[in-house]
């Protein structure tokens, strides 16, 4: 039963956001189909999603249970929908391992000992247990949430009834945990400590292996492997404080800030590098939107960082491109972010 | 606005800690600047780079975010794609050379400066070898599961130690307060926080059952480590169950209240007759 139980979790975890990223990798260039962009677009794709579904569902006090449904029915939907769009990109992924495959010897000993690395990682989250103290909010957020069927409307440190809890309502990752805790079976502390903890960590090196297959295209791709060893690097000797991105990234996975930290950002960086292309798909767009809202999803800080960051961004594209479209575009995308945001401040 | 700009300074130091981080992705910034062709890659990241470590240290907007929250201003700079920028840097610098053993040797470098200058994140004190999937201490799990009742949710205060995990494993329970208590700075205060750790090696069994009734306890957890002033039997208690180095005390006048009302497990009436059976000292 417990296996069945463990199966189910992976299954919620990998599978489901690999074939909901068919959606927006569907709208991208062929050299962007890849199984990493795909895994991370429905990673993306299903945060966006849960936030615009549970943040009505938590300001108007509604049961976790209705929540629960409504956000797995869109799921279902999309997950089907999301089946019709793989044809092309399977084809695509097909053609990337005949390529793979006839790398040279070198490029592929140094993919091997890139993954040995990040692998090396993910089996240490697993294994090694952290203490970090804002656990005893989320998770116990989390429990709460599964246990009495509200949602921020307990105390997370005595369980007591409590009015809505406004600063944390509009990130709400624990509730996400305990979706997936109440569709699993899994203990809350055992979904984010165990199974996000590696998850998340796959999820930060795809988008990173992503920003690498931009930095090094062309002549340059036998490069990445060399990058994607040195970024692990970095980040499993970045505990120069306990401030750092790469701190929080490494030994808090499974919180918001662990992932907004390791991942989003890096992710929205991805984002720039496609819309300062000279020709942007849709499907790059419709990333970006999801990102912005992973954002919010994962920390309240982004409500700063966001438009500064995609403000600033926008700038930058429209002056180098000499165009309108794409800065008006990046900026409409934050409006989900700069509502919330205000949102936030009304409510704080 | 004197005051935002010390409190920049002292954002930045403490995020780059005792390490040449700053200096290394400045470094790079110049680099690219230099050798970066792409425009793509000079627009998304090198740019916006360099505009985004003017804007989070212009005071103005260093003062509207620290109005918001003042002690989670730092972590604009997770905006700073510093990581990937050194990486990439280094990449390229490794890439000027024109044969493999130079470019293997100059790796080998860039490794052990990204080592040298960095701190292992493993090698924390924090980080153990993990007993359990929940990644929490057997004894809060075996506790937490000797503490539920089926039929009803007691309240129970804890030693301060299983504050942090108790919450984390089970809501089945409530407890007055919780790691919130054991943060100093968040200055809350309770008068049975302070019973129960105001002394390090000793408990007033007299104080502690006082406050807990105040706070509506039906349980009383308390560590063996500690010595007991009195007993909790002459408070009106008695002793549940002793797990994994923690002794349970119940409130006998709870345990009269949920007994008529049914909400008892049959193992704590068991527990409870057995006690009243033995003969008093």
């Amino acid at each position: 039963m417990e296996i069945l139980k463990w199966g189910m979790l992976a299954f919620l975890v990998l599978p489901v956001p690999f074939i909901l990223g068919m959606i927006p990798v569907k709208y991208m260039d062929k050299a962007q189909k890849t199984p990493a962009m795909t895994y991370l677009c429905g990673c993306f794709l299903s945060f966006a999603v849960f936030e615009v579904t549970a943040v009505p569902f938590i300001l108007l006090e509604k049961s976790f249970t209705a929540l629960v449904i409504a956000y797995t029915a869109i799921i279902v939907v999309l997950f089907v929908y999301a089946l019709s769009c793989a044809k092309g990109t399977v084809a695509a992924y097909i053609e990337q391992i005949k390529a793979f495959r006839a790398e040279t010897l070198h490029i592929k000993a140094g993919w091997a000992a890139a993954i040995i690395v990040i692998g090396m990682q993910m089996a240490y989250a697993v294994m090694f247990e952290y203490y970090d103290g804002d656990d005893a909010y989320y998770i116990a957020m989390a429990v709460l949430t599964d246990t009495f069927d509200t949602m921020y409307l307990r105390d997370a440190y005595s369980g007591y009834l409590r009015p809505l809890d406004a600063r944390h309502a509009l990130s709400p990752t624990p509730v996400y945990q305990a979706w997936l805790s109440r569709l699993s079976g899994i203990a809350p502390a055992a979904v984010a400590h165990t199974m996000l903890a590696a998850a998340w960590l796959l999820l930060m090196y795809c988008v990173i292996s992503q920003i690498c297959a931009k930095l090094f295209d062309r002549d340059k791709r036998k490069y990445r492997p060399v990058f994607m060893i040195f970024i692990a690097l970095w980040f499993a000797f970045g505990n120069i404080s306990l401030y750092t991105a790469e701190t929080f990234a490494m030994t808090r996975t499974w919180q918001g800030k662990g992932l907004m930290a390791g991942t989003v950002i890096p992710a929205l960086f991805l984002c720039f590098l496609n819309l300062a292309e000279e020709k942007v798909d849709k499907g790059s767009f419709m990333l970006l939107v999801c990102v912005v809202l992973s954002a919010v999803f994962a920390t309240s800080v982004s409500f700063m960082i966001i438009p500064t960051a995609v403000g600033l961004a926008a700038v930058f594209i429209g002056i180098k491109k000499r165009e309108i479209k794409t800065p008006a575009l990046m900026l409409a995308s934050c409006v989900p972010c700069i509502l919330l945001g205000g949102i936030y401040l009304v409510m704080r | 606005m004197l005051k935002t700009i010390e409190k920049i300074c002292e954002d930045v130091i403490l995020y780059n800690g005792k390490s040449i981080t700053l200096l290394i992705f400045l470094a790079a910034l110049i680099f690219l600047w230099f050798f970066e062709k792409n425009k793509c890659v000079r627009t998304a990241l090198i740019y916006l780079s360099i505009a985004e470590l003017i804007i989070f240290a212009c005071p103005i907007y260093a003062w509207i975010g620290m109005k918001i929250d003042e002690a989670i201003y730092y972590r604009v700079f997770w905006a700073l794609p510093v990581g990937i920028l050194v990486c990439y840097a280094l990449v390229l610098f490794v890439s000027h050379f024109d044969t493999f053993g130079k470019k293997a040797v100059v790796a080998v470098m860039a490794v052990l400066l990204i080592g040298l200058n960095g701190r292992l994140v493993y090698t924390n004190s924090l980080h153990f070898r993990s007993s359990n999937a929940y990644h929490i201490p057997a004894q809060v799990i075996e506790l937490a599961d000797a503490l539920k009742l089926d039929n009803y949710k007691p309240i129970a205060v804890l030693p301060a130690e299983l504050l942090p995990f108790f919450r984390q494993y089970s809501a089945d329970v409530f407890t007055p307060y919780g790691r919130n208590m054991i943060e100093p700075q968040w200055n809350f205060k309770s008068e049975l926080y302070d019973a129960m750790e105001g002394n390090p090696q000793e408990y007033d069994a007299a104080k502690v059952a006082e406050c807990a009734r105040n706070e509506n306890c039906a349980y009383v957890v308390l560590s063996s480590a500690k010595q007991i002033k009195g007993s909790m039997e002459e408070q009106n208690y008695f002793l549940l169950n002793f797990v994994q180095g923690y002794f349970i005390y119940m409130d006998c006048n709870y345990y009269e209240i949920y007994k008529e009302r049914n909400l008892l497990d049959a193992d704590v009436i068991e527990r409870k007759e057995a006690v009243s059976a033995q003969p008093q000292a």
